[in-house]
């Protein structure tokens, strides 16, 4: 038959509305997907449907619960301003006022962000800023509110070099994973704390440190890490990029086995014993799953060039990305 | 003889790719941002370890076998590039530390074998399973960071190898490497001491060179080391710490500690705390290379 093929009118209706339907299921799943919580209550995770109530009671519970956790920080937070700045109870009464009301503004926007944030990478929470460093800003602008000028340079140096620490002691932290994982030289560690710092910004690395402290070897909050890694050698980058594949971490429970539905015949999960941590890893890394490397264990030594110098630091421009070459089991 | 799709039918086959795209785009979701992967508490879980599970696991964080085997190239070639670079090597000296570090990979993945030979057909629930991770837990901190540290054929050519000018030069590159993690890591502490118990300049300042001076760099570092250096500030003497802080920060920083008590026998047991002899605290001055973790057995 030559031309073209065309269906039956009836087989055409019978598509289009499969089509039509298919859509529909897939919109239906998404929403009712979004629309599903799961909000642990003690040792049980109970999955709540569209009930506002109960959601809302325990986000209440939770969100007075968070305030409870965060009042020895606000308490140690107004001691410190007391004793600095020598306050009159009056200042000190203005101040702990604006700075509850702010602790209970922040634990709801915390707690808001800890809902959408529960079930997504971890990690996206390093980079979002602590309730610490909230907390401080907004005792800092009570601060300029109620104390006299001099009392409030007094409190301002000291915010100041609190913050110049603390910026410190991050890259200084960073450097050090970087060094402990891709052996940095004497220059390129000096050229990357140059590079992070003069390019430090307030929300650089804004969430707790005991945050950043459990997750530093491989989460660096909003720092722009091109501006060191460009910094690195060849055999330092690939080494790089096959420390920081993708993790995600899924909070569980410690009890019993954890079974990730649709990820288990993939195998790639473990769990923290008694941690209530699930950790998986999404994707294997494309390259290290190539074939054929297990072919030569024991290649003749080559000869071994010289490291190269990494380049002189110059502003990151943006590539495309290059495609990893067939990888050699030799040292270069 | 040749059909041409009408357009209907090359229109029905774009929507379904549009749809399949959407799907997946969907599933792509699923998998990194939103919940619908649920953990599922399954008491009775049985899990056979085979050849391939025992791989999957042990090797989850680099995608198998051979990215193990990649990585582990890889960290060799570094290390041989920073060697070099420091010790100027011979082409003799190079050829047996090349050779030196390719039969630590070959080690590794012996002991993997044997480790997967044990395991292997084991039946069981979680305490099985317990038991299984536990073997595979020294296999996964060798591939990260210990294949060619002390006891690994690297290390010993090594020492055997170079001269000792070469030795020493290298020792005090390793040393001050280790050394400005360990201060990093006290900096850092010091920060988050300082987000609980706010101190000004001069006892950040105070509190910090007390800990430089007074604690060991670990034998390992780990994401607990908020918790070692709690228990170590723990053991510092308490009228020492009130020459800094006053007596609400020390309170404060006492209840810090008990609540990193209860760690205190996992890290022991980890070999993450040291603090009781200091046998793995880093020597005053550059010495022999240093272990950075257990060797593979």
């Amino acid at each position: 038959m030559n031309g073209p093929v065309v269906a039956p009118p009836v087989f055409r209706a019978a598509a289009a509305t499969s089509l039509l339907l298919a859509f529909l299921v897939l919109l239906a799943e998404a929403q009712a997907q979004q629309a599903a919580q799961i909000i642990q209550l003690g040792d049980d995770n109970i999955v709540l449907g569209p009930e506002a109530e109960q959601i809302e009671e325990l986000q209440k519970l939770q969100a007075d619960h968070l305030v409870d956790q965060y009042r020895p920080m606000l308490e140690a937070e107004l001691a410190f301003v007391q004793r600095i700045c020598q306050t009159s109870p009056q200042q000190q009464e203005q101040i702990t006022a604006d700075a509850t009301k702010a602790l209970r503004t922040n634990v709801d926007a915390q707690f808001l962000l800890n809902r959408q944030l529960e079930r997504r990478l971890i990690l996206e929470q390093v980079a979002v800023m602590g309730p610490a460093h909230r907390l401080a800003q907004a005792i800092s602008d009570s601060a300029q509110r109620h104390l006299s000028p001099e009392q409030f340079a007094v409190y301002d140096r000291e915010a100041r070099t609190r913050q110049e620490f603390r910026k410190r002691a991050i890259i200084d932290s960073v450097i050090s994973e970087l060094d402990a994982a891709v052996l940095l030289s004497l220059a390129q560690r000096e050229r990357m704390r140059e590079a992070l710092s003069t390019n430090w910004q307030q929300d650089s690395y804004p969430a707790g440190i005991s945050l950043i402290m459990q997750h530093r070897q491989r989460s660096f909050g909003n720092l722009d890490l091109s501006l060191v890694t460009h910094l690195l050698t060849p055999e330092q980058n690939r080494v790089w990029e096959s420390l920081t594949g993708l993790h995600v971490q899924v909070w569980g429970r410690p009890a019993g086995a954890v079974i990730i539905d649709g990820l288990e015949a993939g195998g790639a999960w473990r769990f923290g014993e008694g941690q209530g941590i699930l950790e998986i890893q999404v994707q294997p890394h494309g390259p290290g799953a190539e074939p054929g490397l297990d072919a030569e264990p024991f290649p003749a030594p080559p000869a071994l060039a010289p490291a190269p110098e990494p380049p002189v630091p110059e502003p990151p421009v943006p590539e495309p990305p290059v495609p990893e070459p067939p990888v050699n089991p030799l040292p270069e | 003889m040749t059909t041409r799709p009408s357009r209907l039918q090359l229109l029905l086959v774009a929507a379904m790719a549009w749809l399949c795209g959407a799907s997946s785009h969907v599933m792509a979701q699923v998998v990194v941002q939103q919940p619908m992967i649920q953990p599922v508490l399954r008491d009775d879980l049985i899990v056979q370890m085979d050849e391939d599970v025992f791989d999957q696991w042990v090797f989850s964080d680099v995608g198998g076998r051979a990215g193990a085997r990649q990585r582990l190239i890889q960290v060799l070639n570094m290390r041989l590039n920073e060697v070099q670079r420091i010790c100027e090597l011979s082409q003799p000296q190079l050829q047996k530390l090349t050779l030196a570090g390719m039969g630590d990979v070959q080690r590794y993945f012996d002991s993997v074998d044997r480790a997967k030979q044990m395991h292997e057909g084991n039946v069981g629930r979680q305490e099985k399973m317990a038991e299984v991770l536990a073997a595979m837990r020294p296999l996964q901190i060798a591939l990260k960071s210990t294949t060619f540290e002390s006891g690994s054929l690297f290390h010993k050519t090594l020492h055997s190898t170079l001269t000792a000018a070469q030795l020493s030069s290298l020792e005090e590159v390793m040393y001050a490497r280790n050394v400005a993690r360990h201060h990093a890591t006290i900096g850092l502490f010091v920060a988050a001491i300082d987000e609980q118990i706010p101190l000004d300049d001069r006892q950040r300042e105070q509190f910090l060179a007390l800990l430089k001076n007074e604690i060991p760099a670990p034998a390992m570092f780990s994401e607990h080391d908020q918790s070692v250096l709690l228990l170590q500030v723990g053991a510092i003497a308490q009228e020492r710490l009130l020459k800094i802080l006053d007596a609400a920060q020390y309170e404060s920083l006492k209840r810090m500690v008990a609540g990193a008590e209860p760690m205190r026998d996992y890290l022991k047991q980890s070999g993450l705390l040291f603090n009781e002899n200091q046998q793995n605290a880093v020597p005053a001055q550059p010495g022999p290379i240093r272990v950075d973790g257990p060797a593979v057995p």
